[in-house]
């Protein structure tokens, strides 16, 4: 079941994430790797702010890491959020591709017992056709 | 070297509109822009006629330009927008005072106005526009593809992250949040202009408080409001010759820590749990010569309590991660306070007026005038938006 209800914004696949959201619909979760100095990015970015080039591969992660942060959004701010409060937001910190943060929800976890430093594994919510968003749920 | 720039330019006039909730307001939010620069200039003691530069901040929609004939303003020498929100309501001072210092204008006017009645509310989500493939419905493209598609689409959901961290690294409570909401309103008991006047705030009320996004409940976040405000910055030796006494701006910095940034992800691990201000602070206490001993009020930027907490570390008044100690035992609250924050009631409970209207409230303690007076005040401190790089500060500083 989506963690979501319909109505929730939808990504758009643009040049810059085409290889991202491609992968996901096929619940595998690559993170943009500067192929010059081997800095990891997520957010995607056009150039690497380590070194400034936008030479880049997409590396595959495992989906391991832990929550770094959450929130329990008790005020819904969009209306697709009006019958879902609370729900949680999670930074995710992977524990591979140079620990980057990876902004997600917890699955089949209670707000009160999201908690930081929580090992979490990716699990995927396939919302259209074209889109899979990575959730996670405890490891 | 001496900063150049100390004391030699002045914060000369005020002016302010009412100040209403969100939506109440009774006028255009260009007429409000309009009166609080007329009452300034006229605070002043100068004619709209002096007034050669404005200096406005990023969301800004009443248009110099227009602003400037609409008011019979004279040859306009100078405007400056300055990017960003609530981050720049010092930055602008500080850029007045540039100008002013360096002879390229003469008298310039810091104006904000909001009118959310007008032209929609802030805290709502907002979706849709700006992709490359252009708006598709409720499709988000850019980095809120990553964001708004798990429910991360607000200002109070972003920063509760960060005060979570900083709870979870340093033992902080949201009692300590608390203390900051409780000294907003208690000063806002005494300012008949907040629009808080009249509803006093418990600790219990806060913890009470409805849910908004985890540590934060309600009384955590700033206010929406409409209104306006305005002030006036010219040379202090021209100052002299005016209707009041100058308040002199002894520092001003702005700017950011290398590595922050708009990409809040990308950040470095340790600005999670801080304001992003350390190297505004060390600058601003070098440029006016003073260090935190002897800051006796500050205005501190709420955008939610925990980033006032994360602000009151980096400048310095406690170790890092010891804000939450530091602001128990009411540290924070006229008249006994080793502290006092926010004396007219700050973002929480007088206006949240994008944080021009902290400024004021530096002026009015420096001159005397604030209705919750501390005693021979002679430095005040002014921090804009904490954790919004860049952000920027002023310390203020008593004429005699």
């Amino acid at each position: 079941m989506p963690y979501f209800p319909e109505g929730m914004p939808v990504p758009v696949i643009e040049s810059l994430t085409e290889p991202f959201w491609p992968a996901a619909r096929e619940h595998r979760l690559l993170i943009q790797h500067c192929t010059v100095c081997g800095t990891y990015r997520h957010l995607p970015h056009t150039l690497c702010g380590n070194c400034q080039s936008r030479e880049h591969d997409w590396v595959e992660s495992s989906g391991h890491g832990s929550v770094y942060t959450y929130t329990i959004v008790g005020h819904p701010v969009h209306d697709a959020t009006n019958d879902v409060v609370p729900y949680n937001v999670v930074i995710v910190e992977l524990d591979d591709c140079g620990n980057v943060l990876v902004p997600s929800n917890l699955v089949d976890c209670a707000p009160d017992e999201v908690a930081v430093g929580m090992p979490v594994v990716v699990e995927w919510d396939d919302i259209t056709d074209e889109i899979a968003i990575p959730r996670f749920r405890r490891a | 070297m001496t900063w150049p720039l100390r004391d030699r330019t002045s914060i000369v006039g005020i002016g302010e509109t009412e100040y209403t909730k969100a939506g109440r307001a009774s006028r255009s939010e260009f007429e409000l822009a309009c009166e609080a620069v007329m009452r300034a200039v006229e605070d002043a003691g100068l004619s709209l006629s002096d007034v050669d530069g404005l200096s406005i901040y990023s969301g800004e929609r009443s248009e110099p330009t227009s602003v400037a004939q609409t008011l019979g303003i004279g040859d306009l020498r100078y405007v400056s927008l300055y990017p960003g929100g609530g981050n720049s309501a010092c930055a602008i001072v500080h850029h007045a005072a540039m100008a002013v210092a360096s002879g390229s204008a003469d008298v310039v006017v810091c104006y904000r106005s909001i009118c959310q009645g007008e032209f929609g509310r802030f805290g709502r989500a907002r979706v849709g526009a700006g992709t490359a493939r252009g708006p598709v419905g409720n499709s988000v493209g850019g980095p809120p593809a990553f964001t708004m598609p798990v429910g991360l689409m607000s200002a109070a959901q972003n920063y509760a992250l960060e005060a979570r961290r900083h709870m979870y690294e340093y033992g902080t409570t949201t009692q300590h949040f608390g203390a900051i909401s409780v000294a907003a309103y208690a000063h806002a008991q005494r300012n008949p202009r907040a629009v808080m006047y009249g509803r006093p705030l418990t600790m219990e009320d806060h913890a009470n408080a409805r849910l908004i996004a985890d540590p934060y409940r309600l009384f955590d976040c700033c206010q929406e409001s409409d209104g306006a405000c305005a002030l006036v910055v010219t040379s202090t030796e021209r100052a002299r010759d005016l209707r009041r006494d100058p308040v002199l701006i002894a520092g001003a910095a702005e700017g950011l820590v290398g590595g922050d940034g708009g990409d809040r992800l990308r950040r470095p691990r340790e600005l999670w749990t801080s304001a992003g201000l350390a190297g505004v602070a060390a600058d601003l206490y070098e440029r006016a010569g003073v260090g935190p001993g002897d800051i006796d009020v500050a205005q501190l930027y709420e955008n939610f309590t925990g980033q006032v907490l994360m602000t009151i570390e980096d400048f310095g008044f406690c170790a890092r991660g010891e804000g939450g100690p530091f602001v128990e035992g009411g540290t924070l609250e006229w008249p006994n306070g080793a502290l006092p924050i926010n004396t007219a009631g700050g973002n929480l409970a007088e206006a949240y007026i994008h944080g021009l209207s902290l400024v004021h409230e530096g002026v009015r303690q420096l001159r005397g005038e604030s209705t919750c007076q501390v005693d021979d005040a002679e430095h005040c401190l002014v921090v804009a938006g904490p954790s919004a790089p860049p952000s920027s500060a002023l310390i203020l500083r008593r004429f005699r």
